[in-house]
């Protein structure tokens, strides 16, 4: 007798969210849940994790009936939903960040004592000790992707709901990390793991769920089924998952066009170089937050001013406004901090880079938005009503629409589903095609070496701690020579432990 | 769908708030809704129609904006605007205009560098350059002011318009240029809405958000500077600290008037209704004769009850 | 060595050190550094550091309340008014201060229950306090018994001056506070009230206790500042609100809430004391004065902010870094 979910529903105004979702979960079993973006997986989560209610069907754990009033109320029944976005108090140190959730107290007041005890040992599991008593703000990302697990481990979870693992963890991080889980299993804790790392869900769980626009389409045991089979299942229709491994042209000549020689990376201390040559398509890689970023956006002239050679001619770029007029555009992963405006309508979102800093008309809204196939009813309303996927082909469209030279993209898919993915590589690759020139982050390898297949000159840049480790070009670009450089061998293991500890400087 | 959308007007409150006590005002005293008395409340309602439109402005730009200085800037001008005194009458008003513009704007400034720069908290450097400002009123006028309102700045006040007094006239025309031509037409209105929405993606964009932001203060400081030339223009004579109660009174009457306090977003004639009701309920609380205090009080329950109404935080759990 | 840093790194220091330097000033300035002067002073100014200690809570869970100078006059004028009615001063104090927690009760109810703005409900609120106030007392005026002002300059056990007794309750009541787990969980609050809620905390109680502990510290203002007066104001807290929240942020308290402790509170409070008494006997004239105090209170905020300010900081290190290298 495990947990099981009958014909739960929730609504968001008009917009539902999850609708007659089913679900069967045994003890101690591992539960992938796969989905795009809207799918309704992470409203899932909440309602189990009482952060949200639900509008009708039942949740039975133990055969019991289950309805929790606040994550508080959850919490006491060890239901535990941890995720990125809701977890963390950086003006907190990492034990109190722990044990916030269940403080050991005596009497009536904090046991300081047995708090930093707790986190002691639970970090000890994760040879983490060395955290305690630093602020969380000043931990990098994979750590506090580990304190973050080890404040739902502490309050001992009968389930454990994981939503969205976006850090990159260390290679010896995800050991841990798996076992910690099989540690829970052989407790007979439930766990519910949503994110998009096809890879760690391989690794770590044994049966997978797939829901698609609100509801639950099957579940399957994970070792069934292939990669591309489940990617079908979640998009609807069947496509292929990208493979542009030997696809890629050999020795093309390049026609450079931007040079730049002297980029900072700013937190690292380093200084890069780069060419870019017309119509080529560069993708960046590399473990996050290894200097991909800074590399980028220094291009943009964000990172204090920068010398570029355009065409031949040296031009200064002290801020994005002067990046602009060079013809330079941004796309920014992370939508929400970076990207959308969402109190602001479509057409305000499509026309603020051409009409309002490039101060060119923008005769038809309608026309772009249709150009990039954003689904929406009309331009004036809320870019917010949009799914996230549509929201980011709106940002793209705003940047495209003034037909930039240099397009430089950080992780420019981050959290789209598969079909707005690919309507995306197709908009990039068009844009070198005419002569124009992209560089993009991604952390997905495979996104890299698709997107690089599809043009006539590419390559594939990896970063490792604020330099360029490796360039990879033609037949050498596929997944293999990517993770190797994002690792070198050279360096390892020593000092990628000691950086795991130090905390890459974020 | 369409009737919803027609529900959730922003101003449907304001408007509705302000007929029922236009009602109320009227079953309580019987000359409320006379032409005298509805030209007097137009007449309030202007001045703080403009102290709200440089608030409106203000708040739109995000980031916590808050313009706590309006008032201490009002009292200012309606001090030192009346002392320009050049030749005639009419020269020394035409000139007392863009002084008291000028005197405004440059205090705005200040309280833009301040928040944009120096990175104060625009609550604090506004309130704390509310009594810088008024500290400065103070010294130049050794606490003694002693005011002389030209019959020409007292003219903008009396001289009739057809039915209306001519200020309140010249108030709902700008009112309406400033919202259509300002802020949702030009450039410089669109850039702050998503300035004010989200500054980072504005910023990358190639909007410049800092100089923006900037600006909405120098503007706020302007407007507010012009109001309190109204002001003394209306008022007769001038007083220290006359005008500080509008500050607040702009921060009510831009959320009565529908616009949230987290930016992007918002309207100058929502302000002005919000004004109107809030001058509706001054006024039928001073008809009814109450006593200063029990005046405030009464005020600040309706204030309370409007906020419970109309500007609630969503709810944590959904 | 790490000691000096971490008292260097604490949040109140910068606001300690002033406090300490203009003490130092003002010794110069008037002739040495007296007990007497000591206690004058914090007899006319224990009102002001109540005020910042209630205002910090409030800030500390991102929150604020400019109600409180309100409150302080509420106070104030139901103290003299029922001791003209015949009440013992004991009673006026108590039946004030329980005046001053109900304020504080409502201000929590509307904030925390009804999750209105705190910034605007308490406007709203200090309206209507600052009301009741003029309502109750027109004009300045009536007297209280002069006992009340020999109370409030005696000591406690011979040793300990009333008007820091008053000041050590707040102080005390916070303490123990933070060091129950309500403590944690407020700073939690005050950084992120979503994340707050996710990790089960009680947000509503939580703005409840800081807002009636805000009103509280109000009520004990209000004693603190008719004790010292002995006279009725219904004004008499007007400016009390601004010039908290200004010690506050100069006494490292950041306004977007979770950072800073209530010794910021205090010894901005008492900084910004120290420095208008210092404009005070410099013999200045009145109008010179109340501008030099705004002049104060901006290069004191803007200070304390820019040197909290972590990005300008790391440019420093960074400079002096350099230099070594």
């Amino acid at each position: 007798m495990g947990l099981a979910f009958r014909n739960i529903s929730k609504r968001y105004g008009a917009v539902v969210a999850i609708k007659q979702a089913q679900m069967e979960i045994e003890e101690g079993e591992v539960r992938a849940i796969l989905g795009g973006n809207g799918s309704g997986k992470s409203t899932l989560a909440k309602v189990i994790g009482g952060l949200i209610s639900r509008d009708n069907g039942e949740i039975l754990f133990q055969g019991k009936v289950i309805d929790f009033k606040s994550p508080k109320d959850a919490k006491k029944h060890h239901v535990i939903m941890t995720s990125q976005e809701l977890s963390l108090f950086g003006n907190l140190t990492v034990e109190e960040n722990i044990c916030i959730c269940d403080v050991p107290v005596r009497g009536r007041f904090t046991d300081r004592k047995r708090l930093k005890q707790k986190a002691f040992e639970i970090l000890k599991k994760m040879k983490l000790e060395s955290l305690i008593g630093k602020k969380v703000e000043e931990l990098a990302a994979n750590q506090q992707y580990m304190v973050e697990l080890a404040k739902a481990l502490v309050q001992e979870p009968k389930i454990l709901v994981i939503d969205e693992i976006t850090s990159a963890l260390y290679r010896e991080d995800v050991e841990i990390v798996d076992e910690i889980i099989r540690d829970l299993k052989s407790q007979g804790c439930i766990v519910l793991f949503i994110s998009h790392r096809m890879v760690e869900l391989y690794a770590m769980c044994d049966t997978v769920t797939i829901m698609r626009n609100g509801e639950t389409l099957g579940t399957y045991q994970m070792k069934e089924k292939s990669e591309d089979e489940l990617l079908s299942l979640m998009v609807g229709t069947r496509i292929e998952s990208y493979h542009g491994e030997g696809r890629h042209h050999q020795n093309v000549e390049r026609d450079v066009f931007i040079r730049a020689p002297h980029i900072p990376i700013p937190t690292y201390g380093t200084v890069e170089s780069l060419e870019i040559g017309k119509g080529e398509i560069i993708g960046v890689a590399g473990l996050q937050g290894h200097g991909q970023t800074d590399l980028v956006r220094a291009l943009y002239g964000v990172r204090g001013g920068i010398d570029i050679e355009i065409d031949g001619k040296i031009q200064k770029i002290h801020n994005a406004k002067q990046a602009v007029s060079r013809g330079f555009a941004f796309i920014s992963g992370d939508r929400e901090k970076d990207g959308t405006f969402q109190e602001r309508s479509l057409s305000e979102n499509i026309a603020v880079v051409q009409e309002l800093v490039k101060h060119n008309k923008l005769d038809n809204p309608k026309e772009v938005l249709d150009d990039f196939h954003v689904r929406y009813d009309n331009p004036g309303e809320l870019i917010t009503s949009l799914s996230g996927g549509n929201q980011q082909k709106v940002v793209v469209g705003r940047w495209l629409c003034t037909k930039p030279r240099l397009l430089l993209a950080d992780d420019p898919t981050k959290g789209i589903d598969v079909k707005a993915r690919t309507d995306l590589h197709q908009v990039f690759a068009g844009l070198a095609k005419e002569g124009n020139a992209v560089i993009m982050i991604s952390s997905d390898d495979d996104e890299l070496v698709s997107i690089t297949s599809m043009v006539d000159t590419s390559r594939v840049i990896v970063m490792y701690e604020g330099r360029i480790s490796a360039v990879l070009e033609g037949d050498a670009i596929n997944r293999e020579n990517i993770s190797a450089a994002s690792m070198p061998v050279n360096s390892m293991p020593q000092k990628d432990i000691e950086n795991r500890e130090a905390g890459a400087k974020v | 769908m369409e009737k919803a959308k027609k529900l959730n007007n922003p101003y449907l409150p304001a408007i509705v708030g302000s007929i029922a006590l236009m009602i109320l005002g009227q079953a309580l005293s019987s000359g409320f809704l006379s032409m005298n008395n509805i030209s007097s409340i137009l007449m309030t309602t202007s001045i703080l129609t403009m102290a709200s439109i440089g608030q409106a402005a203000v708040i739109i730009s995000g980031d916590s904006g808050l313009d706590m200085s309006i008032g201490a800037i009002m009292s200012m001008t309606a001090l030192f605007g009346p002392m320009v005194a050049v030749g005639s009458g009419a020269l020394s008003f035409a000139l007392m205009v863009p002084a008291t513009i000028l005197m405004g704007a440059a205090v705005g400034l200040l309280n833009g560098i301040g928040v944009q720069v120096l990175k104060v908290v625009p609550l604090v450097m506004t309130l704390i350059m509310s009594s810088v400002v008024n500290g400065f009123s103070i010294l130049v006028t050794k606490g003694q002011p002693s005011v002389t309102v030209s019959p020409e700045l007292q003219s903008i006040s009396k001289t009739l318009v057809g039915p209306l007094r001519i200020l309140p006239t010249v108030i709902i025309i700008l009112l309406v240029l400033l919202e259509v031509f300002f802020l949702r037409k030009s450039k410089y209105g669109r850039s702050l809405f998503l300035a004010g929405n989200n500054r980072n993606a504005a910023n990358l964009c190639g909007i410049n958000s800092k100089f923006i932001i900037i600006l909405a203060y120098v503007f706020a400081g302007a407007v507010a500077g012009l109001a309190g030339l109204m002001l003394v223009g209306y008022a007769g004579t001038a007083q220290m600290n006359m005008a500080n109660s509008y500050t607040m009174l702009s921060v009510a009457a831009v959320v009565i008037g529908g616009t949230k306090l987290t930016g992007g977003k918002g309207t100058f004639i929502g302000g002005a209704l919000g004004a109107l009701v809030l001058i509706l309920i001054t006024n039928i609380l001073q008809a009814m004769n109450m006593a200063a205090g029990l005046r405030s009080l009464i005020q600040g329950i309706i204030l309370v009850a409007i906020l419970m109404v109309n500007s609630r935080a969503p709810k944590l759990r959904q | 060595m790490t000691k000096v840093k971490k008292v260097m790194g604490w949040s109140a220091f910068p606001s300690l050190l002033l406090f300490l330097i203009f003490l130092g000033i003002n010794g110069i300035i008037t002739g040495g550094l007296s007990l007497s002067f000591f206690r004058s002073f914090i007899a006319t100014n224990a009102a002001a550091i109540c005020v910042a200690i209630g205002v910090t809570a409030t800030i500390l869970v991102a929150g604020t309340d400019i109600s409180l100078g309100s409150i302080v006059s509420l106070v104030n004028v139901v103290i003299v008014t029922l001791c003209e009615k015949g009440f013992s001063v004991t009673a006026a104090v108590l039946i004030a201060v329980g005046c001053a927690i109900l304020c504080g009760m409502l201000n929590g109810f509307i904030i925390g229950v009804m999750r209105v703005n705190p910034l605007l409900t308490t406007f709203a609120t200090s309206t209507a306090f600052a009301g009741i106030a003029l309502w109750i007392l027109p004009y300045p005026g009536g007297s209280i018994d002069f006992s009340f002002a020999d109370w409030y300059s005696s000591n406690l056990l011979g040793v300990i001056p009333m008007p820091i007794v008053m000041i050590l309750v707040l102080v005390i009541i916070w303490i123990i506070v933070m060091s129950m787990p309500a403590g944690l969980q407020l700073f939690a609050l005050g950084k992120d009230v979503k994340k707050a809620y996710a990790s089960g905390v009680n947000v509503v109680a939580l703005r409840f206790f800081v807002h009636t502990f805000a009103g509280l510290a109000a009520g004990i203002a209000g004693v603190c500042i008719s004790a010292n007066t002995c006279a009725g104001s219904p004004s008499i807290g007007a400016t009390m609100s601004m010039n908290s929240i200004a010690a506050a942020v100069i006494g490292g308290v950041s306004l977007n809430g979770g950072i800073g402790n209530i010794w910021g509170g205090i010894f901005g409070a008492a900084f910004l004391s120290i420095l208008i008494s210092i404009v005070v006997s410099a013999n200045l004239s009145s109008f010179v004065q109340s501008f030099i105090q705004g002049l104060i209170l901006l290069i004191g905020v803007v200070f304390s902010i820019i040197a909290a300010d972590k990005e300008l900081k790391a440019k420093i290190k960074s400079i002096f870094k350099g230099g070594v290298k």
